[in-house]
């Protein structure tokens, strides 16, 4: 039997052995290189850390887009199981003391963490947010580090564009589109998160806002925590450079609100106006609004075409005056030499129409521009011979783009001199023939403006980084001279004269000299070279005051209904309406006298944004009439008319609109007072108290006679307040 | 009390060699270094004062007259089975009914029927005159309670510790070796039918020894067309399971089936143990560890971590010890002349053999993950308490022994 016990010795040793000889090859000979491992689980990872897209901010500094970077929260349950197991306590006990945690740091409320914690599926790791803001989730990281709780899980989740004014200028800043196919050189990383721009500003400067990743060294557990691993390496990411614009949101404000009632009052399909500086080729408004543009979602309008910018159309007669110029320049013709106007056969054979003008009348320069007549206007261009008359305009600078690099931007259509015909030198004297865009049009009225000088336009006021500091300042640019002054004066005086007393003369406004040009011209048969019939573009293009030009206005309807097709109808009333508005504004200093004007008028206090509360004191320290209109519960102004900063006549009714906004209401009622609910019917009295979010008790029924907490008193969260009531 | 000449002190040593052993592995498994942080869980001290309890637990034993010891293992194995029905009555954890809950304290009843069911089985095996068959049949018969116990928890690796054991013991009662062939033959035929040329080769060899040692015509052919019937209908009854149950059943064999389930557990161990290289990463730098990408590290994967933080040096003084110790226990087994005793031994030797290489192979990717814990290395109050007092038993054995049967 003493065999079984050396079979029993041969087991235990053979196993062993067995065993050992294993462990020899997998330590020792190393088959399957598992001695990789040994540095590998402590390597560094690079994680890269997306860059905040650069604001946009307008002339006086403010905000016009923003962003916003937002982060996941993931909940790891594994490790919060294995943490309450360390620590003798029930699950549910866990999740609370984190729900806590997370929902006293962020927007999220305790029940709707514990709802994700308890989510019934298999999923170990659980979202619980993915709008987490920047300070936020520091805080958040924070405090799990300080309990030492476990299991939270957290990244860049994805970057979004605050439009602190809305609609506002939406063509021309354009939209922006999440995307993950950019590349980082340095970490040869690909498929990395980014806010690229699709259309408008966004767009154009895309390189400049979008800034540069960066990266920082990560160790990895196998739960996929962070380990505190020292000495790891980091690069900050460059955030995406500001850009601050040359366009001044007042005015633009102004500019879209006068175009969206044009649009609607004169049944346009596209409206468009720009407002340059003719002094430095600075921009300070570019709007474009199509028909339904109040009722269009923002997001749409911003990946809409910039119609300022992309609209061609042909300008008609406020071609004349920039005709006119160079003839005057070259002496072609005398500042007081009468020429023959009225319905003429031309020398080559073409019978051009004049308007009202009878036949054979004589009419000085001047009137020729007042009245707007095609036959006279024509014979200077005849006078003056195709070949000036083409470098004229091209020193204008049609046909060509403006240089503003803008998405979507139009070159016009400016044929070249060797594929004129024998009607074409007569045809553009009078803006037909050919097309600008408004931009065009604008700059080549701001070189008569300041005095023969084609100033580059530009919109593009600075690069700022992401501190403010100025990084890059753009100047204004001369470009060349496109005639003198003296001859610039004249054709002023001219634009004035169609204003006084011309066809723009139901727009003169007492208090300011103002010059322009109106316009009407048939739309072209998209692809030919016929007229359509009914539709028309009518433009009015300005500039003021005359004696010291400091804006340059053009505007245009795009097909406006029959009757308001003349550029006189449509165009030159909502440029007055435009140009009012601006002088008007408190900070205007156009006018010098307005002083009077401003006295019984206040600039409007900005509302938005503020509770009830606080607007309605403000209008009443300030002694406005006012109107409030959105539903009861409301507490917080969303819109007010008109604008912040614009001056109100102190009598003229003024409307605000309140509506909620998540998460703000909770926190302005905290700062609220007590409103004065004495006086009021219960019924109204419950209206506002529900509005302010304040607990009341009624007693008895019919008009409120007592309160028990005094108007004006700051409200705590939870104070109630006890109406005594009788009829 | 204890007998100079008699008492085995090797084996002592061997053992606290491996408590020892056990808590330093247990320190470096409980505590996380990265760079110049580290944190310690507080199981090494647990593991220390549980030693002390269960080297108090042996001294006692040794203490206690023999007649009381012997007529205390009846009452307790009984007392061990109630605790294995009431234990089944217990709020589960992690799918299972495993530990009462003593106020922090966890006890795993199916620990101590380890022991007590082997020495009840050696006890009743051990009878003068009893039958072959007979022996075979009692210790399966008594077996078999605990056991359909512990497979409703469930807990099926422990299940397998027991068969093991019986197996010796019924090899140290003298039953001839083919009773043991015939046992294990069914198994064996399940094996190799997936192989069919394997499967003729076993059974030849089977009716072949079964021949060799003169056994009855007729037992030999019904224990041939039982195991070629079992070799047959395997295929039969393995196409008839569901996918899935074929995918569980494969991935238990072969874990790397599935790398991120089953498998994962056994391959970071691997990776742990192959990467600790020569001379290991050093005293509580492992990295698998560390990292916690080696699970259970102070449990049942404590091998892996004395694999990479020791090396091919510390595993191999590691296997060294469990090699002594064993060595030592089949000394015991030699010379122990009780067939009582000596049976018990070798039943309580087969457990801690069968854990100790089991657990390791784990470890090292050889056998499938049971959850079996190593004995006395592998933190566990009841399991440690349990192992130390069945070494207890034989060196109470080996104190009192007589030099005649």
């Amino acid at each position: 039997m003493k065999s079984r016990y050396y079979l029993l010795l041969i087991l235990i040793g053979g196993v062993s052995v067995l065993w050992a000889a294993y462990l020899f090859v997998i330590q020792v000979l190393d088959p399957f290189e598992m001695g990789g491992y040994r540095r590998l689980r402590y390597t560094p990872q690079k994680e890269i850390l997306i860059p905040k897209r650069g604001a946009i901010l307008d002339a006086n500094g403010n905000l016009l887009v923003s962003s916003i970077s937002y982060y996941q929260i993931d909940i790891d349950r594994d490790a919060v199981n294995r943490w309450a197991k360390r620590k003798d306590i029930a699950l549910q006990d866990a999740y609370r003391q984190i729900a806590n945690v997370l929902s006293e740091n962020s927007e999220l409320t305790l029940e709707q963490v514990m709802g994700r914690l308890n989510r019934n599926d298999k999923l170990t790791s659980i979202q619980i947010s993915n709008k987490i803001k920047e300070s936020e989730l520091d805080q958040i990281i924070r405090v799990f580090e300080e309990h030492k709780l476990p299991g939270l899980i957290s990244g860049f989740s994805s970057m979004r564009r605050i439009y602190s004014k809305g609609k506002l200028a939406g063509r021309l800043l354009g939209a922006v589109s999440e995307k993950s196919n950019g590349y980082d050189e340095e970490t040869a990383s690909r498929s990395l998160y980014q806010l690229a721009g699709m259309t408008g500003i966004e767009a154009t400067y895309n390189n400049i806002l979008g800034g540069t990743y960066g990266w920082r060294e990560i160790v990895l557990d196998a739960n996929h925590e962070r380990v505190p691993y020292p000495n790891l390496h980091q690069k900050k990411p460059a955030n995406g450079n500001n850009i601050k614009l040359t366009i001044d949101s007042n005015i633009q404000e102004i500019v879209e609100n006068a175009l969206l009632d044009g649009v609607e009052k004169y049944s346009a399909s596209n409206a468009g106006c720009i407002i340059m500086d003719p002094n430095t080729g600075r921009i300070l408004a570019m709007a474009g609004i199509s028909r339904d543009d109040r009722s269009t979602d923002p997001n749409v309008i911003r990946n809409s075409p910039n119609i300022a910018a992309s609209f061609m159309f042909e300008p008609g007669s406020t071609m004349k005056p920039l005709t006119m110029l160079p003839a005057l320049e070259n002496r072609t013709l005398g500042f007081n030499e009468m020429v023959v106007c009225g319905p003429k056969r031309m020398p080559n054979g073409r019978m051009i129409q004049d308007g009202h003008i009878p036949a054979g009348k004589p009419l000085l320069p001047r009137d020729i521009i007042a009245k707007s007549s095609n036959v006279g206007i024509a014979e200077i261009a005849t006078r003056l011979g195709p070949t000036k008359l083409y470098e004229q305009f091209i020193s204008y600078g049609f046909g060509q783009k403006s240089g503003l690099n803008l998405f979507g931007e139009s070159s016009g259509l400016f044929h070249k001199l060797e594929n004129w015909d024998s009607y074409t030198l007569q045809s553009i004297s009078f803006g037909q023939g050919m097309s600008v865009s408004a931009i065009q049009l604008a700059a080549a009225y701001s070189a008569v403006a300041n005095g023969g000088r084609y100033m580059k336009p530009y919109l593009l006021d600075s690069i700022l980084d992401d501190q403010g500091n100025v990084i890059e300042q753009y100047e204004p640019r001369a470009l060349r001279k496109i005639g003198s002054t003296a001859v610039t004066d004249s054709i002023k005086s001219y634009l004035q004269a169609v204003v006084d007393y011309g066809t723009g003369r139901h727009i003169k406004m007492d208090y300011i000299r103002l010059g322009g040009k109106t316009g009407t011209a048939q739309k072209n048969i998209e692809g030919s070279r016929g007229y359509a019939s009914g539709k028309y573009t009518s433009v009015f293009a300005g500039l003021f005051p005359v004696e010291n030009p400091q804006m340059v206005i053009v505007t245009f309807y795009d097909e406006p209904a029959p009757g308001f097709h003349y550029g006189s109808t449509s165009a030159a009333p909502t440029t007055k309406q435009i140009i009012e508005n601006i002088l008007f504004m408190p900070n205007c200093a156009i006018l010098p006298f307005n002083e009077r004007l401003r006295s019984s008028s206040l600039p409007m206090p900005g509302l938005m944004g503020k509770h009830l509360f606080e607007a309605e004191r403000i209008l009443n320290s300030h002694g406005f009439q006012y109107r409030i209109e959105g539903p009861d519960s409301a507490s917080v102004v969303i819109d007010q008319f008109p604008k912040a900063g614009i001056s109100v006549d102190r009598n003229h009714p003024i409307t605000i609109k309140i509506g909620r906004i998540a998460g703000t209401d909770q926190q302005v009622v905290s700062q609220g007072a007590m409103p004065n609910l004495v006086g009021l019917t219960v019924r109204k009295a419950m209206q506002i108290a529900s509005r302010y979010r304040i607990a009341i008790r009624v007693n008895g029924t019919g008009i409120v006679r007592r309160q028990s907490i005094q108007s004006g008193s700051r409200l705590s969260g939870n104070s109630l307040c006890v109406l005594e009531a009788s009829i | 009390m204890i007998n100079r000449k008699k008492f085995d002190f090797r084996l002592l040593t061997a053992l606290m060699i491996l408590i020892i052993f056990g808590c330093v592995a247990i320190f470096s498994a409980s505590t996380t270094r990265i760079g110049d942080r580290s944190s310690t869980q507080n199981h090494w001290w647990k593991q220390i004062i549980f030693s002390v309890i269960a080297l108090g637990a042996v001294v006692a034993m040794i203490k206690l007259p023999m007649p009381v010891f012997d007529l205390a293992i009846l009452p307790l194995f009984f007392v061990n089975l109630l605790a294995l029905i009431l234990v089944l009555f217990t709020p589960a954890v992690n799918g299972s009914h495993r530990w009462f809950s003593f106020g922090g304290i966890n006890v795993q009843p199916s620990e101590s029927a380890k022991l007590l069911t082997i020495l009840i089985v050696a006890r009743s095996i051990s009878k003068e005159h009893l039958t072959e068959m007979k022996q075979i049949l009692y210790g399966i018969g008594i077996m078999i309670v605990p056991v359909a116990l512990i497979i409703i928890e469930p807990d099926f690796g422990t299940t397998l510790v027991f068969w093991c054991s019986l197996l010796a013991m019924l090899i140290a009662a003298d039953v001839p070796l083919f009773y043991i062939l015939l046992i294990i033959s069914p198994v064996i035929s399940i094996v190799s039918s997936f192989y069919l040329p394997a499967m003729i080769i076993w059974l030849l060899i089977l009716i072949l020894l079964l021949i060799r040692f003169h056994l009855s015509w007729v037992a030999v052919t019904v224990a041939s067309i039982i195991n070629t019937f079992i070799a047959l209908i395997m295929p039969v009854f393995w196409n008839s399971l569901k996918d899935y149950q074929q995918n569980r059943i494969l991935t238990f064999i072969d874990p790397m089936r599935d790398p991120l389930g089953a498998g994962y557990q056994i391959i970071q161990a691997k990776i742990a143990v192959g990467s600790g290289a020569i001379g290991g990463k050093g005293w509580l730098a492992g990295t698998q560890k560390n990292m916690n990408f080696l699970p259970e590290h102070h449990t049942d994967f404590i091998f892996s971590v004395i694999g990479e933080e020791f090396g091919f040096v510390g595993s191999l003084l590691l296997l060294g010890a469990f090699f002594y110790f064993f060595w030592r226990l089949s000394v015991c087994v030699i010379d122990l002349k009780v067939r009582e005793r000596r049976i018990a031994t070798a039943g309580i030797m087969a457990y801690l053999m069968f854990q100790t290489f089991i657990n390791i192979g784990m470890n090292i990717g050889l056998v499938p993950a049971t959850g079996i814990p190593l004995p006395f290395i592998s933190y566990g109050g009841s399991n440690l308490l349990i192992n130390t007092v069945a070494v207890g038993v034989i060196l109470k054995y080996m104190n009192e022994r007589g030099f005649m049967k």
